[in-house]
């Protein structure tokens, strides 16, 4: 069907979805970073997490009131997403789920699943979770590499099998794709395959956190060409295997790009359906997303009245209009494309897929 | 009629995506449907009780009031015969069903060459289809 669809067209008609969710801004989905703290200390990490906070966090009493905040506030309630760090490492996590499950919200997580074992399972499937990731980044030596630790694949892997026991209603796989991956995108389909694992997500690591200071795990242009490649190839025929693979939401793409290598058209819903609050209090529109898209803190804002009132450099975008994407021939489409790939200043983006792959 | 936004959101992404799968998956977060209402497995044989995989099923979502179905999304039947799909909605509290469509798309690859079938989902969230030859 979608082959029968002008580009032209496809494009008007996705600005008058956005342009609706944008209006509408019902909140969808909403991340906690409960914590930085994190049971390993991966190159790659985004958010520079490691073994201490160094910085404080809000309190488990703080999230408590949080969670009934959030399930007063809205209606429906909003997705949660428990992120960090690594959320297995709150000491007071059974607490929280018990507060999130005791308001009936429907909530998930995203795990290195370095500690979730059978009893950790069993805990959160008590407390109704509906939906987790465990992040894989590649075979054995690869991924080991990228987590900075011996036996963070055999650990991922013992995850994984676990939560494809477990029979959960959705769940997914992650890799965070570095060039050393490359090579093995189709033996770590045939590993997820023989795991059972329904769908698949590749990320290209953006520069953030210590991702930013290591220049190695960026995919260069080439690189970012044989990924998108290499998922607009397979996707096929592995959907036909039972494994969903889709490129993240990372960047804007022509639709005809899009359609290759994502199941949706998608953009970017951060400040539009999707909210974060991070570890130390602040409110934003998702969890990698820096400073000068920070709109407030919890611990002195009231989150449902800043979503309601604020959060227009999500929604509007004027700014992109004085940014260095001011002449491209994309701009009404792609109008910035992802918030997070806005790192350094809100004159430039960090990484533009249309741009540095010449895509028309 | 005026639809409501969430109907004609929902009919252009069916247009352009060719298939619906309502799922946010946002940045390094995990995969959450809109409205997850359930699951459903089909089991699909022949009339001589043998699995038939490699078959199309469009899982079809419609409401009450409109002829057409107004999402579609699309699985296959594995080597066992078996489809299994999430169901998700975005018309909580209104009235829909789901039904499926069973396609044989590969000639006789897979063992024969079968009639399109339409089934109802009915509770439990399990079906078994018998398909006849064509």
């Amino acid at each position: 069907m979608m082959r029968c669809v002008p580009s032209a067209a496809a494009h008007a008609a996705l600005r008058r979805i956005r342009n609706a969710d944008v209006k509408d801004h019902q909140l969808l989905y909403l991340f906690l970073e409960l914590t930085r703290r994190c049971n390993l200390s991966c190159r790659h990490c985004g958010s520079d997490c490691t073994s201490s906070v160094a910085s404080e966090e809000l309190t488990t009493d703080s999230w408590i009131s949080i969670i009934s905040h959030i399930a007063e506030a809205f209606s429906p309630p909003p997705f949660l997403v428990l992120s960090g760090g690594e959320p297995l490492a709150h000491p007071d996590l059974p607490r929280i789920l018990s507060c999130i499950r005791g308001h009936n919200l429907r909530w998930g997580m995203v795990s290195n699943g370095r500690a979730l074992d059978k009893s950790a399972l069993d805990m959160l499937v008590s407390h109704g979770i509906g939906s987790i990731t465990i992040s894989l980044d590649g075979l054995e030596q690869s991924h080991n590499w990228l987590r900075n630790s011996a036996d963070a694949f055999a650990r991922a892997v013992s995850a994984i099998r676990l939560v494809a026991a477990a029979a959960l209603p959705t769940w997914d796989v992650v890799t965070c794709v570095h060039p050393a991956v490359l090579d093995e995108l189709d033996a770590v389909a045939e590993l997820l395959l023989s795991l059972s694992v329904p769908a698949w997500r590749l990320f290209r690591i953006f520069p953030a956190g210590r991702a930013r200071t290591n220049a190695a795990l960026l995919l260069d242009t080439e690189q970012t060409r044989r990924m998108i490649g290499w998922v607009a190839a397979r996707r096929t025929p592995l959907q036909r295997r039972g494994l969903s693979v889709n490129l993240s939401c990372e960047g804007w793409l022509p639709y005809a790009t899009e359609r290759a290598v994502r199941h949706v058209p998608t953009f970017c819903r951060a400040g539009i359906n999707i909210g974060a609050i991070l570890s130390n209090g602040t409110i934003t529109g998702c969890t990698n997303n820096a400073s000068l898209f920070h709109e407030g803190n919890i611990l002195k804002d009231n989150f449902a009245w800043l979503w309601e009132n604020r959060f227009e450099k999500f929604r509007k975008r004027h700014w992109v209009g004085s940014s260095s994407c001011a002449p491209c021939k994309h701009l009404k489409d792609c109008r910035g494309g992802s918030i997070h790939l806005w790192q350094s200043s809100m004159e430039k983006p960090d990484f533009c897929y249309a741009e540095t792959l010449g895509l028309d | 009629m005026k639809w409501p936004a969430r109907v004609w959101k929902k009919l252009l992404t069916a247009v352009l995506a060719g298939g619906i799968s309502f799922v946010i998956a946002a940045c390094y977060g995990t995969p959450y449907n809109y409205a997850f209402v359930g699951t459903w497995t089909i089991h699909v044989k022949s009339k001589t009780n043998v699995p038939i995989p490699g078959l199309k099923v469009s899982i079809l979502e419609y409401v009450v009031g409109y002829a057409a179905p107004d999402s579609e999304n699309v699985v296959y039947t594995d080597s066992n015969g078996v489809a299994f799909t999430q169901l998700e909605t975005y018309h909580s509290g209104e009235d829909y069903h789901h039904a499926a469509l069973i396609q044989d798309i590969d000639s006789l690859q897979n063992g024969g060459a079968f009639r399109d079938t339409v089934i109802a989902k009915n509770a439990p969230d399990s079906s078994t289809v018998i398909l006849n030859p064509q």
